[in-house]
């Protein structure tokens, strides 16, 4: 079946079977490496993206019913060569080590900030409560998260 | 190779009842937070799917004549942050919010929720403590389903036939009522354990409604009928709402789980039963 997918503002015609699951999709068919997969069972979050501004987990989406929507990877954080303030937020408060849960959390928190700009830590924690990461023991990433809120809220973007 | 999926994305929900009625074997496809692990797992095959996502008049969320209306399609994450929701009936609200993450209540429904009809999920208990009713559709008919009664059959089990896609859920809303909610799930807004939704009401002191309704432990959730007596007429005191928990643990049916002893899991629907009619013993105004 031949489907769009909008992905960072560029669109992409591909002919898949729209069953495949989207984090597939992304990553295999249409080269978003940043797309990873883990538990590919919705558990572990390492694959959320976001499908008209809300976090998703690509992989418990087929391709047919992501096909048209605004879809967004890390790819797309960077503008004009910078890193977003989430970005550098999570390079200075040392919010990853291996790094292979790191986009999953980056979209999580953009969604939170694009919604909240002031978040508290709980709800910095309720949005990244379906994201895992093996390494951090989680307390780096929350103050990346709240560094970032606080760059955006400063940075006036 | 595996032969390609048949992909139906109808606009309208006359289309999507015909193409059921055409393709009687076709999958529903709503959030697919549950039947993408189907999938995956082989459980379920994919040959024909019949895509509901586009079809928005299925995801109204609205207050009309003392009954709240959810489209099937709502969200979980819609009925998290509905303002009509948390306003006329916050009990569902809390149990939304406890459903899972934010990513998979971001695009998980009610409508697949009801029709999937897992034994563990957060809504069942609130819709079947509140009476709510589950409509559904076919080409021809309309049907209506009470959850109290009828339509949470069995193990992962549903009464919707075939050729129904599920349209809305109402549920009768008082403004009188208190409720709760407890949960205990292994983490924090895993699948639960035990989960309890209990309503009351009182005029001059005295209770006049009282609804419990259990889940998690058994193959349906189960309405606590003894318990839910025993408080009618009460002062709704700390002895009586001990009682009633008692009543409740001894009468709620509980399964065997590989994990979990039948005594712990029947002890955490008395503890549970209590703190949630305290909860809404703290609620009426």
């Amino acid at each position: 079946m031949i489907l769009n997918f909008k992905v960072n503002d560029t669109t992409h015609e591909t002919n898949i079977d729209p069953s495949m699951p989207l984090a597939d999709v992304l990553h295999d068919v249409l080269g978003y490496k940043s797309v990873k997969q883990s538990c590919s069972t919705g558990i572990c979050g390492a694959c959320t993206i976001r499908i008209n501004g809300e976090a998703r987990k690509s992989c418990l989406h087929m391709a047919g019913q992501a096909a048209d929507s605004n879809i967004s990877t890390v790819e797309g954080l960077s503008k004009n060569g910078s890193m977003s303030p989430l970005q550098e937020a999570f390079i200075d408060n040392f919010s990853f080590q291996c790094g292979f849960c790191t986009p999953g959390f980056l979209m999580s928190a953009a969604a939170l900030l694009d919604e909240n700009s002031a978040p508290s830590e709980e709800e910095i924690r309720d949005s990244l409560h379906g994201n895992i990461c093996r390494c951090t023991g989680y307390l780096s990433i929350i103050d990346g998260v709240k560094d970032a809120a606080k760059r955006i809220t400063e940075g006036g973007n | 190779m595996l032969s390609e999926t048949t992909y139906h994305r109808p606009n309208s929900l006359d289309q999507a009842c015909n193409l059921l009625s055409e393709n009687p074997d076709a999958i529903l496809l709503s959030g697919c937070q549950s039947l993408g692990l189907l999938s995956k797992e082989g459980i379920v095959s994919l040959d024909t799917i019949i895509d509901l996502n586009r079809i928005s008049e299925l995801r109204e969320i609205s207050y009309k004549n003392g009954s709240l209306y959810i489209g099937a399609l709502a969200t979980h994450r819609d009925i998290e942050t509905s303002q009509t929701v948390q306003t006329h009936l916050p009990l569902l609200s809390t149990a939304a919010k406890q459903i899972a993450d934010v990513q998979i209540r971001n695009a998980g429904t009610i409508g697949g929720t009801c029709a999937y009809a897992d034994p563990t999920a957060d809504y069942p208990p609130v819709l079947m403590a509140t009476n709510a009713t589950v409509h559904s559709r076919s080409t021809t008919e309309s049907f209506e389903y009470s959850t109290r009664d009828s339509f949470f059959v069995d193990y992962y089990e549903s009464a919707i036939g075939p050729e129904e896609i599920i349209t809305s859920i109402t549920i009768p809303v008082s403004k009188d009522a208190g409720f709760g909610f407890e949960k205990l799930a292994y983490r924090k807004n895993d699948r639960a354990i035990v989960n309890v939704a209990t309503i009351l009401e009182t005029k001059k002191g005295m209770c006049t409604r009282s609804d419990i309704c259990v889940a998690g432990v058994w193959d349906t959730p189960l309405i606590a009928n003894e318990a839910m007596n025993s408080l009618l007429g009460t002062q709704l005191t700390d002895d009586d709402l001990s009682r009633a928990s008692e009543m409740s643990q001894e009468e709620i049916l509980v399964c065997d789980d590989p994990l979990i002893s039948v005594e712990y899991r029947s002890a955490m629907v008395g503890v549970l039963t209590k703190k949630a009619l305290k909860t809404a013993r703290g609620d009426l105004s």
